[in-house]
This record gives C-alpha cells, sequence and structure tokens, in this order.
C-alpha cells in the first residue's frame, strides 16, 4: 500500500490561508510599501532555556487571544498532570519507554517530554495573530496578519500543530523563494520564530471546551475531561517530531485505507498512522495508565466513555500486514538558523 | 312449606360433591398423576424471547435465556426496552463518525463520545435491574454483531456481553469469531 502522508484537513486549510498571504505579500512588498515599525521590537534569538522542573501548568505560554476559561481549564488539566503519582502496570510502563524513547517512564520524564514539544498555547483562529515573514539576506521582515481562519475553523475543531505546520509551509515557500528564511509569530510580547517543528505551537479550537464535546457535561473541569484533553496534548506534542531525512516531519497521518484493518467509517479520512509510534499511539498510551486516575474518581459512564475514546484512538493505527509495525524515526529536524533580526526593517504586507 | 326442604337438599349434594372432588384430586396427586404447580415456562419452537426485536437473529448459544422466567411487565419493564432501543439508534451514526474524524483527526467523534455515553446509561440501568439481565445480554450481542453500528462502540459491546454473561475462555473464543475482524483485533488489543 501507498500511503499519501497528509495533513489534518483543518491543518491544510490553514496553511492555504498562509500560503495564499505569503503569495500576496510578496507582490505588494515589491509595489514600494515602504517601511514600518513595528508595534513590538524584533529581538535577537534568545538562546535556547534548559528545561526545568517547573509544573506543566507553568511552563506553557497561553496567548492573551485565549479565553480566560479556556486558559484556566487547560491550567487544570496541566495540573492534573502535575499532581499525577505516576502509577501504571508494567505493560504501560514498557510502551510509554519504547514509543517515546525514554528511560524510564514517569511523571516527571513524561512531563519533560512534554515540554521539549510543546511550549505556546495559541487560539484556534490565526486570524488573531501577527506573521513576520524573515527575509535575512535583506535584513527586513515582511509583517501580516493572517486572514481569518473563521470559515476553517468547525465548532468540531480541538487542536492541531501549528509549529509544524508552518514549519513545512515554509519550506514548500522557500523553493519558490528562496530568500525567505523562516517565520515569525507574534505571540503576546514575543516573536517567536518558527526554526523547526519543535517551535512548539499548538493551537486550540472550541470542541476542547465545548459544554457538547464533554465526557461530564456539568463541570468542565472534571477529570474526566481533563484525561479527555491530555490525550490531545500529548497527541499534539508528537506532531512536533520527526525530520526530512526519514520523511517523517511532524508525524503526519495518512488516509486509512480500505482493505479491513481499521474501522470502515475511517476509510478515506485522513486520520490513521501507519506506524507504531504515530500521535494516535503516543496519546493512547499516556491516557491509558492516566485512567487508573478515574478508577476512584470517575462514574462507570465516565470511565466507559472515557474507553471509548482510549479504543477510538488505537482504532487509528493500521496493523501491518506481516505483524510488524513500521516505526518512524522521531529525531527531530535541524530546522533554520536563528538570525539576529533586531536590526532588521519591517514593512507591512497585505 | 316443601321449597326450603329442596333448597337444603340441593345444597347437601353440592357440598358432597365438592368433597368428593377434593379427595379425589388429592389422591391423583399423591399417585403422582397430577403435577402441582400450576405455570411452566413453555420450551421448544413456541417460545418467544422475552427480548428485543431489532431483527436480529437470536443468540445460538444463550441458553440461559430460555431458562429466564417471565418478566413483569410494569414501567420498569418497558423503561427498560426502550433505554435499549434508544441506545441501540444512537449508536448507528458511522457516517457523523466519518465527517467529525474528516473535520478534525485529533479530536475524538462526538459521536463515539455520545454512543460510549449510551452505552454507559444501559450499564448503570443493567446494574440496577439484574431481573432483565437477558433483555441486556442480547443487546450487547446485538450491538457487538451489527454491522451500522460505530466500530469502537461494537467493541464495548463484545466487553460488556462478555462480562454480563460472564464468558468462560472456549465461549469468548466462539464469540469473536462471529464478530468483525476489527471488532475482534481491538477488543483482544485492550483485553
Ligand atoms: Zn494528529
Amino acid at each position: 500500500m501507498k500511503a499519501l502522508r497528509t495533513l489534518p484537513l483543518a491543518t491544510v486549510l490553514s496553511l492555504c490561508a498562509l500560503f495564499l498571504t505569503l503569495s500576496c505579500g510578496s507582490a505588494d512588498r515589491t509595489s514600494g510599501d515602504g517601511t514600518t515599525n513595528p508595534d513590538l521590537p524584533f529581538t535577537a534569538i534568545a538562546p535556547a532555556i534548559p528545561l526545568t522542573s517547573v509544573p506543566l501548568q507553568d511552563y506553557l505560554v497561553y496567548s492573551n487571544a485565549l479565553s480566560s476559561d479556556y486558559i484556566d481549564t487547560l491550567r487544570s488539566d496541566l495540573a492534573v498532570f502535575d499532581n499525577w503519582n505516576g502509577a501504571m502496570t508494567g505493560a504501560e510502563k514498557a510502551t510509554l519507554q519504547s514509543l517515546l524513547g525514554i528511560q524510564d517512564a514517569t511523571p516527571s520524564t513524561l512531563s519533560m517530554w512534554f515540554k521539549e514539544r510543546m511550549k505556546y498555547i495559541v487560539a484556534n483562529d490565526l486570524g488573531l495573530y501577527k506573521l513576520g515573514l524573515v527575509f535575512g539576506s535583506q535584513k527586513q521582515v515582511g509583517l501580516q496578519v493572517l486572514g481569518s481562519s473563521s470559515n476553517t475553523d468547525p465548532a468540531n475543531t480541538g487542536g492541531g500543530n501549528m509549529g509544524s505546520a508552518i514549519y513545512l509551509t515554509t519550506l514548500d515557500e522557500q523553493k519558490s523563494r528562496p530568500e525567505l528564511s523562516y517565520l515569525i509569530l507574534r505571540i503576546n510580547d514575543e516573536w517567536v520564530p518558527v526554526l523547526s517543528p519543535r517551535a512548539g505551537l499548538m493551537r486550540v479550537g472550541p470542541a476542547l471546551f465545548s459544554n457538547e464535546f464533554q465526557i461530564n457535561h456539568t463541570n468542565i473541569q472534571a477529570l474526566s475531561n481533563s484525561l479527555q484533553r491530555l490525550e490531545v496534548l500529548f497527541h499534539e506534542a508528537r506532531h512536533s517530531d520527526g525530520n526530512r531525512a526519514a520523511n517523517s516531519v511532524g508525524f503526519s497521518h495518512i488516509n486509512c485505507p480500505n482493505d479491513g484493518s481499521v474501522p470502515a467509517e475511517l476509510v478515506g479520512v485522513p486520520a490513521c498512522d501507519d506506524t507504531v509510534n504515530g500521535a494516535y499511539s503516543v496519546g493512547a498510551a499516556v491516557l491509558k495508565p492516566l485512567l487508573h486516575l478515574c478508577d476512584a474518581h470517575c462514574t462507570a459512564q465516565e470511565q466507559t466513555i472515557l474507553r471509548g475514546i482510549y479504543l477510538d484512538r488505537l482504532s487509528r493505527v493500521i496493523p501491518a500486514a506481516n505483524g510488524t509495525m513500521k516505526t518512524l524515526d522521531p529525531t527531530p529536524e535541524t530546522g533554520f538558523n536563528g538570525i539576529d533580526i533586531s536590526t532588521f526593517q519591517a514593512f507591512n504586507l497585505r | 312449606m316443601r321449597r326450603p326442604v329442596f333448597v337444603g337438599a340441593m345444597l347437601l349434594i353440592a357440598l358432597i360433591a365438592v368433597i368428593y372432588g377434593k379427595i379425589h384430586l388429592d389422591s391423583l396427586i399423591k399417585e403422582g398423576r397430577l403435577e402441582t404447580s400450576i405455570a411452566k415456562v413453555p420450551v421448544g419452537d413456541d417460545y418467544k424471547q422475552n427480548t428485543i426485536d431489532l431483527g436480529v437473529q437470536p443468540d445460538p448459544n444463550q441458553t440461559q435465556l430460555q431458562d429466564a422466567p417471565p418478566h413483569a411487565t410494569g414501567s420498569a419493564h418497558q423503561d427498560v426496552m426502550a433505554a435499549l432501543v434508544e441506545a441501540r439508534q444512537s449508536f448507528k451514526n458511522k457516517e457523523a463518525v466519518t465527517s467529525e474524524a474528516a473535520a478534525d483527526p485529533h479530536q475524538t467523534p462526538n459521536a463515539v463520545i455520545h454512543s460510549a455515553e449510551k452505552l454507559g446509561e444501559i450499564v448503570t440501568l443493567e446494574q440496577a435491574h439484574p431481573e432483565y439481565s437477558p433483555e441486556f445480554q442480547a443487546f450487547y450481542l446485538e450491538c457487538a454483531k451489527d454491522p451500522d453500528v460505530i466500530t469502537v462502540t461494537r467493541v464495548q459491546c463484545v466487553e460488556k456481553y462478555v462480562k454480563s454473561k460472564k464468558l468462560n475462555a472456549s465461549e469468548e473464543t466462539q464469540l469473536l469469531s462471529e464478530v468483525d475482524p476489527v471488532v475482534k483485533r481491538l477488543y483482544l488489543q485492550i483485553k
């Protein structure tokens, strides 16, 4: 089977908007719009900050564009993980260690694994953000507010890894525009360079928080709801991995095959993995031991729903015909070299 | 004056007949020629399983169901049956799974969540009404084998059926040979 590795529809649509923006930007830049002053000065690339044991809930940067309810809820979810005692079976531990490439699966090592891959939580509507195109050789940055993605923001959108999506789009754009170095995105009071899929940008959509999609409909921060969102967060973190040499950038999903190996209702939908260590496997492997928390704190009905979610994730991993699953190389992409843009001129793109 | 005498004679005859009948019946029972039970569970082809009719063939392995006593037809039973029918309908929503998965592959489709929610309600109902176990078991089995039901839900129905029926290993193997291969694979994966 020749699998077509694809990006999720919502991501693709967002990228299309981004691509159009970049194309238009080029035309406008040469039409003599002139320079401008960015409302937030550009800065030098900050050296990588060593990962610390700071709790996950305090480590992540939440975009000001997110509602306070979303932020409170996400912090509550991450607090569940921060306070987790890490109880898990030997099989669950072995699965996590194998999938994530860690020596000893504990809340601390899992937390560190997550921090390496996810840093910023942004709103689903990219129209709320200002984007910069860095042209290193010309010492210029083209500024653009992304077009509203409201028409690609359905209520059932939960989340997506924007870091890997922007990185892949930049790579594609560089084929026709080699002077483009990379993109920067303004989040709060920071210009965040997207140098690789490890930029750690996750967008969160209404489905993660709307009552309709919750397990517990009366308490958004109920443990069962938190576990559902934590699964999505770790799933997205996996999309920060991979490299071009191994054709694994972003660990993108593939179209589900019509060969009787996956649920018939998923056939043709880009919602499957043909690798054992893909995002669906990672999300499921993290969720599995967390379900032990539910034994004493969730209703039987909540546990049934969480088990359904766990099964849904597993059902999207295509079993190998010969019984030996493929493993994708998670080694991160080296990415672009960061540039000190503090003295660069800014100009507006339309 | 003869009328009271006539009526008295008739009453006496009737009383003698009743006493004779009672003595005769007791004699028959004592000789084992007549059982004292007044109702028996019908068996054979005439027996209709007291289960929901959803167009699914009865399970040939459901021997225990044959021995189930007739149920009361009070409101509790009607409520249970109504809940089973409603849940079963909500399970048949594969199209929604397709469209939701296409819109966002990162979120478990709401149709899957809703089905699991309904299944959870049924499990709770079963715990409250163990007297209707055969109905619940028939429901789980029909769900597990129905190709129109969401695949993940079918796996969960297999789980519930195995647990409710307390199937042994060979019975479980037999059941798994009768379900969709994807359902079987997932069930074994999470067992
Ligand atoms: Zn994904």
